[in-house]
């Protein structure tokens, strides 16, 4: 996602961060299930921030959306079970988005 | 031939139309007549009237029992048939002149009329024949251009296509070179110290290798922008005696490498700054300068630059092995390759850097004799610098060297933005907290502070109260993905001085960071 008017060590920065994108996946899929079972969602919610942040900043727009709406929906939070399933499958839909980046 | 009496005419005949009857009667030479009473009784004839297949019948007869044309007639009709078929099929003109006393019917030959209407019907028929043909062949023709038209939408999508395909694989091989590239250079800092010459080599290998595959992709690339008109020229201030300094640097290796020497003369007066895109120069050098030496084997190649009325002059002369007047044709075109050569590359130098120079409204000659060397000579509009261009410019370097304590908990966010920020010669420290902040500040000096909101252990709200609390009046832009206004009112209530969105756009940030800089500096310069 980096353009052509970059330098090689921002190309390489770029190239690091698309190859970080699965394990970012694994940490929120495990953090999901921690929250799940601790019923906590502050270090979910921490995850996304940062995902938003950082996927927007090296360009996967598509990602940071994704991100931006799992957070909206973690934040709101999971009393009702209708909205915790949206949230489960948004943060799901985020890490399939994270694992094709580097497909 | 036998005539009536002229007596016997009426005296209220037309008289114009009787000299026209005359006339025709004196063109025709031939010609027959006969006259009836009002009861159709046969009077008289002239001899020849057989000669147009009638037949008269005998004196007091009823005339239309011989001459069919006249039955259902009456004598007293004036009649004018310019062309009718006799009975023996010749074509005549009967023209019927009625009196008191008689009917005279005049039998002209009109032969020569009839040719005449033939001709005209035939050529009418042969017109309407081509017209029928011409519509044929329109009607081709319309098909043909909707053909062509379709070929060319054809053509042009699949140009586009390609250029499409082109930039789209370019783009994908750049983004691992470059990584290739950037990590070359970090193994190379890390084995300067600690590795032998010969690791340190190989991996010069890499690098020089990677660099090449990225130039050829960069010239793809930015054929690609040339051919779909995107790529933009950006004139800045530009010191040039410094621009060619950096490109003899650049490719000073290379020409030791082959053992050339590679010399930039002074220029008889010294060059002044100009209004230049200087990468655009720069790239522009490269391409010119560095084909030089690849195709050197011995000898030299020089760069003489001269600037007068506003034109910058940029000539490149080598001893190499030269073009001949076919190549010299060809060298230019797109992807064009010298036959037999085993130097290749993409065949875009000369081209981009020809686009390069026409569009900045520049030229591009090339003088050459295979075996001698070749001189590329480029000539381009190069307006010198005004003064306050040039504050502008140390205005933004100054800006430049500014040192920024960036508060950032994401590591990718913070590699980024310290990556990019220090490539535009800033100067950057990272805390990962608040509280890495408030202890930073207690031993050293910012010019400005870059804080994200939220942060382990201190968040930005808190630190930035802490920093205004303690006195410091350092500016403070946060950044924050969130677009909830609240969250900014809360940043500016605690004293920040503005704020920029992520994902965090670099040009934007600096010019933001320029404003607060200059507002900071200018009170406390009037304080002094």
């Amino acid at each position: 996602m980096s353009n052509s008017q970059e330098s090689p060590a921002v190309q390489a920065l770029h190239a690091k961060y698309r190859a970080s994108l699965p394990d970012k996946a694994q940490a929120l899929r495990a953090e999901l299930s921690e929250s799940a079972d601790s019923n906590g969602l502050e270090a979910l919610a921490g995850l996304l921030h940062r995902l938003a942040g950082s996927a927007g900043m090296y360009g996967f727009n598509d990602v940071a959306a994704q991100a931006r709406v799992a957070l909206q929906l973690v934040e709101t939070g999971s009393d009702e079970a209708s909205n915790s399933a949206q949230m489960y499958a948004a943060v799901q839909e985020l890490c399939v988005k994270l694992e094709d980046q580097t497909n | 031939m036998s005539s009536r009496s002229s007596s016997a005419a009426h005296p209220f005949v037309d008289v114009a139309r009787i000299a026209r009857i005359t006339q025709q009667l004196y063109e025709r030479q031939r010609f027959a007549y006969f006259l009836v009473d009002h009861e159709w009784r046969w009077l008289e004839a002239s001899d020849n009237l057989s000669d147009f297949g009638f037949t008269a019948p005998g004196l007091d007869q009823d005339a239309r029992q011989s001459i069919d044309f006249l039955v259902g007639l009456d004598t007293t009709t004036t009649l004018d048939l310019p062309i009718v078929m006799s009975p023996n099929e010749h074509p005549v003109h009967i023209v019927m002149l009625p009196d008191d006393e008689v009917l005279t019917v005049v039998i002209m030959d009109a032969s020569r009329e009839y040719e005449q209407q033939q001709l005209v019907q035939q050529q009418a028929n042969e017109n309407e024949l081509l017209l029928a043909k011409q519509k044929v062949l329109l009607a081709e023709l319309q098909s043909a251009q909707l053909a062509l038209r379709e070929k060319n939408a054809q053509l042009s999508e699949a140009g586009r296509l390609q250029n499409s395909f082109i930039s789209g694989a370019s783009h994908e091989f750049r983004t691992p070179l470059a990584a290739l590239l950037g990590y070359a250079d970090l193994l190379k800092e890390r084995i300067n110290t600690q590795s032998t010459s010969k690791s340190r080599d190989q991996v010069d290998v890499i690098r020089r290798s990677a660099q090449h595959l990225l130039s050829l992709v960069e010239n793809l690339l930015d054929h690609g922008k040339f051919t779909a008109a995107e790529l933009v020229l950006n004139p800045q201030p530009t010191d040039i005696n410094s621009l060619l300094d950096e490109v003899h640097a650049m490719l000073r290796p290379l020409a030791a490498d082959k053992h050339i020497e590679l010399e930039f003369s002074a220029p008889r007066n010294p060059l002044p700054d100009c209004m230049l895109d200087a990468s655009r120069v720069r790239q522009l050098l490269l391409n010119v300068v560095g084909n030089a030496i690849k195709f050197t084997d011995q000898g030299s190649v020089t760069v003489q630059s001269q600037w007068q009325d506003d034109e910058l002059e940029i000539a490149v002369i080598d001893t190499g092995i030269g073009l001949s007047a076919d190549e010299l044709q060809m060298v230019t075109t797109a992807f064009w390759q010298a036959p037999g050569s085993d130097r290749h590359g993409t065949g875009l130098g000369l081209t981009i850097s020809q686009q390069i120079l026409q569009m900045s409204g520049g030229a591009l000659h090339i003088e050459s004799v295979a075996g001698e060397g070749t001189k590329v000579l480029m000539q381009m509009p190069a307006v010198k610098a005004t003064r306050a261009q040039m504050i502008d410019q140390d205005a933004q370097s100054a800006v430049a060297q500014a040192r920024l304590l960036l508060a950032e908990d994401d590591q990718d966010i913070a590699d980024l933005l310290k990556l990019r920020l220090s490539e535009r010669g800033l100067d950057i420290t990272h805390a990962e907290n608040g509280q890495q902040v408030l202890e930073l500040l207690d031993a050293e000096r910012f010019d400005l502070i870059l804080m994200d909101l939220q942060m382990p252990i201190m968040d930005g709200y808190t630190a930035t109260e802490k920093i205004r609390t303690a006195g410091i009046t350092t500016p403070i832009l946060v950044m924050t993905a969130s677009a909830i206004e609240a969250d900014r009112s809360r940043a500016e209530l605690v004293g920040c001085d503005g704020y920029v969105l992520k994902p965090v756009d670099i040009d934007n940030l600096l010019l933001l960071a320029e404003e607060l800089i200059e507002a900071h500096a200018v009170p406390q310069t009037e304080n002094l």
